[in-house]
C-alpha cells in the first residue's frame, strides 16, 4: 500500500522517505508526501499515525532520520530557520498565548523574519500587519488582549500572525480543535479564503473528515507512520480506507450543497481489527 | 497577496487605529521617569543625621560649586552614589526578571527562584574564601565575572534538570530552581565557616543584599557593565517577546532556538549577576516590577523591559531610601529587639515585600 513519492522540483513541498522519531519511537517509516501550489491539501489518519510529526518534519520543526524535504525546489536543510520563515508559516496545535498581549502585539511578530530582531524594536506599524488583521475580521479588537478573546476569534488572531509573515505557503496543526461547529467552519471558510483570494498553498491536518471532503483538493492518508494513499476526496475516502485505517463502518454519499464526499459513520470495528 | 479588502465587512478597518497600548506606554514612561527623579532627589536631601540637603546646595556640590561645607559635599556624595547605584541594580533586576519570565514562560521567574542569584552569591563567596588572593584594586572588577560565571553555572543546573524530554514545564522549573538555590545556599554557609574572621562579616552583610558600602567606584563599575550589556538587552527583547509563544511558534517566526535562548539567558543572568555583584542578594526585584507592569503596559516586551528599568530603579530607591531613615526606635517597637542604632539592608525590606507579594500572585493564579 505504501505509495513512494519521487521529489518533483515543482511542488511547494515534497517530502520523501522520511524516517523520524519523535521521543525515541519511530513515528514515520519511508514515508513521502507531495503538496501542490495553490492548493488545499489535508492530511487525515487516525490517532498517533504521524500527521504530526510528518507536518513538524516538512516545517522543520523536528529533525528526521533519512529521506529528504524540498520546499520550492530547495533542500530544506539548506534553509536558515529565519529564510524559511519566509516561505512557510506554521500554526502549531494549541499554540500558548501569553497573558496580557494585544491582537496588534501578536501580529506584530509575524514581521520576525522580514525585519530581523532589531527591527522588531521598532513599532512595526505596517499595512501588513492592519491588513493581516483585517483579512481575520478582527479590526474592532485590534486593542484587545487575545487571551480575553472567544476561542474562534483567537484561533483567528493566530491565523493573522500567520499572515503578517507573508508567505504563500501556510501550514496549519488541527485548526479547529476546541472549537464549536459554527466557528470550525468559520476557520475553514477563511482559511479557504486565503486560498482561492490570494492563491495560497495551505496544507493542513484535520480530524473530521468531512471537513476535509468539503474544503480540500487533495487529501493525504497516513497510517502507522506510512502514507497510504492520496489524492483528491473522491478518489481517497472509500468504505474500504474507512473500515481499515479508520477501523470504522461508514456508507459515503454525494453532500447535496456542495457534490464533495459525505462521510456516515455507522459504527466501531476498531475491537475487531 | 494583500489584496481584494473589499469583500470581508470589518467596518473598523477604515477608522484611524490608535494604538492604545503604546500611548499609555509613552505617559508611563514620563509618570515614571518623573517618579525616579522625585525618588533621587528625596534620597539626596533627607538622610543621616538629619543634614537635609535643599536642592539648590546639593545642585552647588554637584556643580563643583566652591562655596560648600564640607559636610554638605559628604553627605550629597554618599547619598548620590548610593541612590544611583540603587536604581541601577533595581533597573537590572527587574528587567533580568522580564526576560527571565518570557524565556521560561512562566510569571513566577525571577532571578532568586531559577538559582540565578544563589548562582552569583555563592561563586563570589566560594572565591573570597577559597579562591586565590588578587590586588585590592582589581577586586572589584573581578567579581562581576564571578558573579556571571556562577550565575550561568547554577542557571544551567537548573535548566537540565527541569528538562524533560526537550520540555521545559514552568512549574517543574520554579521546583528545581528553588532546590538548586537550596543547595547553593547551604554550599554558601559551608564557605563562610572556613573565612576568616576579618571579612567573614562582610561577606554576611554583603549577602543580605546591602547598599551602605557604596562607593562612587562601585556605581563606575556597575554602569560600565551595564553599557556593555544594554546591547546585548536590545537584541534580546525581540527574541524573548518571540520565545513566550512556545518553540515551535517562534521558530515558525524564523528564530531560531538555540542561539536567541542562550543570548537571553545570558543577558538575564549578566544582569542580575552584575548587581548582585555589586550589592549582594536583593531579591524579588524581578517578580514584583514586570508583573505589577504587565497588566498595565501589556505583556510585549518592547514595551514591558524599558518600563521595568524605570519601576525597578524607582522601587529600589525608595526602599533603601526607606531602609536608611526608617529610625531603630521603631524597628525596636516592631520586633521588640534591642536594635539601638541598626539599620536593616534594603535587601530584607525587598524580601518582606516580595515574599508577600509573592503570595498575593499566587492566590490570583489559582482562581
Amino acid at each position: 500500500m505504501n505509495v513512494s513519492v519521487k521529489p518533483v522540483r515543482t511542488a511547494a513541498i515534497s517530502a520523501s522517505n522520511i524516517d523520524a522519531s519523535y521521543d525515541k519511537v519511530k513515528i514515520l517509516k519511508q514515508a513521502g508526501i507531495e503538496i501542490e501550489h495553490g492548493k488545499i491539501t489535508t492530511l487525515i489518519g487516525p490517532n498517533g499515525c504521524g500527521k504530526s510529526t510528518m507536518m513538524k518534519v516538512f516545517t522543520n520543526l523536528l529533525n528526521y532520520q533519512r529521506g529528504q524535504v524540498i520546499i520550492n525546489g530547495e533542500d530544506i536543510a539548506k534553509f536558515t530557520t529565519r529564510k524559511l520563515a519566509l516561505e512557510l508559516s506554521i500554526l502549531p496545535q494549541e499554540p500558548i498565548t501569553p497573558p496580557n498581549l494585544s491582537v496588534k502585539d501578536l501580529v506584530e511578530q509575524g514581521c520576525y523574519a522580514r525585519v530581523g530582531a532589531l527591527g522588531m524594536l521598532k513599532q512595526q506599524d505596517h499595512d501588513g500587519i492592519k491588513q493581516s488583521i483585517h483579512k481575520v475580521g478582527l479590526s474592532r479588537y485590534i486593542n484587545r488582549d487575545v487571551d480575553s478573546l472567544s476561542g474562534g476569534e483567537r484561533q483567528r488572531a493566530w491565523i493573522a500572525l500567520t499572515l503578517a509573515q507573508n508567505t504563500k505557503i501556510l501550514a496549519l496543526d488541527e485548526p479547529t480543535t476546541y472549537l464549536d461547529i459554527g466557528h470550525q467552519l468559520e476557520i475553514l471558510e477563511l482559511i479557504q479564503g486565503l486560498n482561492k483570494k490570494d492563491n495560497m498553498t495551505v496544507v493542513m491536518i484535520l480530524h473530521d473528515l468531512n471537513h476535509a471532503a468539503q474544503f480540500s483538493d487533495h487529501i493525504v492518508v497516513l497510517n502507522d507512520g506510512k502514507v497510504v494513499t492520496s489524492g483528491a476526496p473522491w478518489d481517497v475516502l472509500t468504505v474500504d480506507l474507512l473500515r481499515g485505517v479508520f477501523g470504522v463502518e461508514a456508507s459515503i454519499i454525494e453532500d447535496p450543497v456542495h457534490g464533495t464526499p459525505f462521510i456516515m459513520s455507522h459504527k466501531s470495528i476498531l475491537n475487531l481489527k | 497577496m494583500m489584496s481584494d479588502l473589499s469583500v470581508t465587512n470589518d467596518q473598523a478597518f477604515d477608522q484611524v487605529v490608535v494604538d492604545r497600548r503604546w500611548l499609555k506606554w509613552r505617559w508611563l514612561l514620563l509618570a515614571l521617569a518623573i517618579l525616579c527623579f522625585l525618588s533621587l532627589m528625596i534620597s539626596i536631601m533627607i538622610g543621616y543625621h538629619s543634614i537635609f540637603l535643599v536642592p539648590s546646595r546639593i545642585w552647588a556640590v554637584v556643580s563643583g560649586d566652591e562655596n560648600t561645607s564640607k559636610l554638605e559635599k559628604i553627605a550629597t556624595n554618599f547619598r548620590l552614589s548610593r541612590a544611583i547605584m540603587a536604581f541601577m541594580v533595581g533597573g537590572a533586576l527587574a528587567i533580568s526578571g522580564a526576560l527571565l519570565q518570557a524565556l521560561y514562560r512562566n510569571p513566577l521567574a525571577e532571578p532568586s527562584l531559577t538559582g540565578v542569584t544563589q548562582g552569583a552569591t555563592t561563586a563570589v563567596v566560594v572565591f573570597a574564601v577559597f579562591g586565590p588572593t588578587i590586588p585590592n584594586h582589581l577586586v572589584i572588577y573581578s567579581v562581576p565575572f564571578i558573579a556571571i560565571l556562577g550565575a550561568i553555572i547554577s542557571t544551567t543546573i537548573t535548566w537540565f534538570l527541569a528538562n524533560r524530554v526537550g520540555k521545559v514545564e514552568p512549574l517543574r522549573l520554579i521546583l528545581m530552581g528553588v532546590l538548586v538555590g537550596g543547595v547553593l545556599s547551604s554550599a554558601t554557609i559551608v564557605s563562610l565557616i572556613w573565612a576568616p574572621d576579618t571579612y567573614a562579616n562582610d561577606l554576611i552583610a554583603w549577602l543580605a543584599g546591602s547598599l551602605a558600602a557604596t562607593t562612587w567606584e562601585d556605581v563606575r563599575m556597575l554602569s560600565i557593565a551595564l553599557l556593555i550589556l544594554t546591547p546585548f538587552v536590545f537584541l534580546s527583547v525581540p527574541r524573548a517577546n518571540l520565545m513566550q509563544f512556545g518553540d515551535d511558534i517562534a521558530s515558525g517566526l524564523g528564530q531560531s532556538i538555540n542561539p536567541g535562548r542562550i543570548l537571553v539567558l545570558f543577558t538575564a543572568c549578566a544582569l542580575t549577576a552584575v548587581a548582585v555583584a555589586t550589592v549582594g542578594g536583593i531579591g524579588f526585584v524581578g517578580l514584583m516590577v514586570p508583573h505589577s507592569l504587565r497588566w498595565f503596559v501589556g505583556g510585549d516586551l518592547r514595551r514591558l523591559v524599558p518600563a521595568c528599568f524605570l519601576l525597578g530603579g524607582a522601587l529600589v530607591m525608595v526602599t533603601d531610601f526607606i531602609a536608611r531613615n526608617l529610625s531603630s526606635r521603631i524597628l525596636m517597637e516592631i520586633t521588640g529587639l534591642p536594635m539601638d542604632s541598626v539599620t536593616l539592608p534594603v535587601g530584607i525590606y525587598l524580601s518582606l515585600l516580595g515574599g508577600g507579594f509573592f503570595l498575593f500572585i499566587l492566590k490570583k493564579v489559582k482562581t
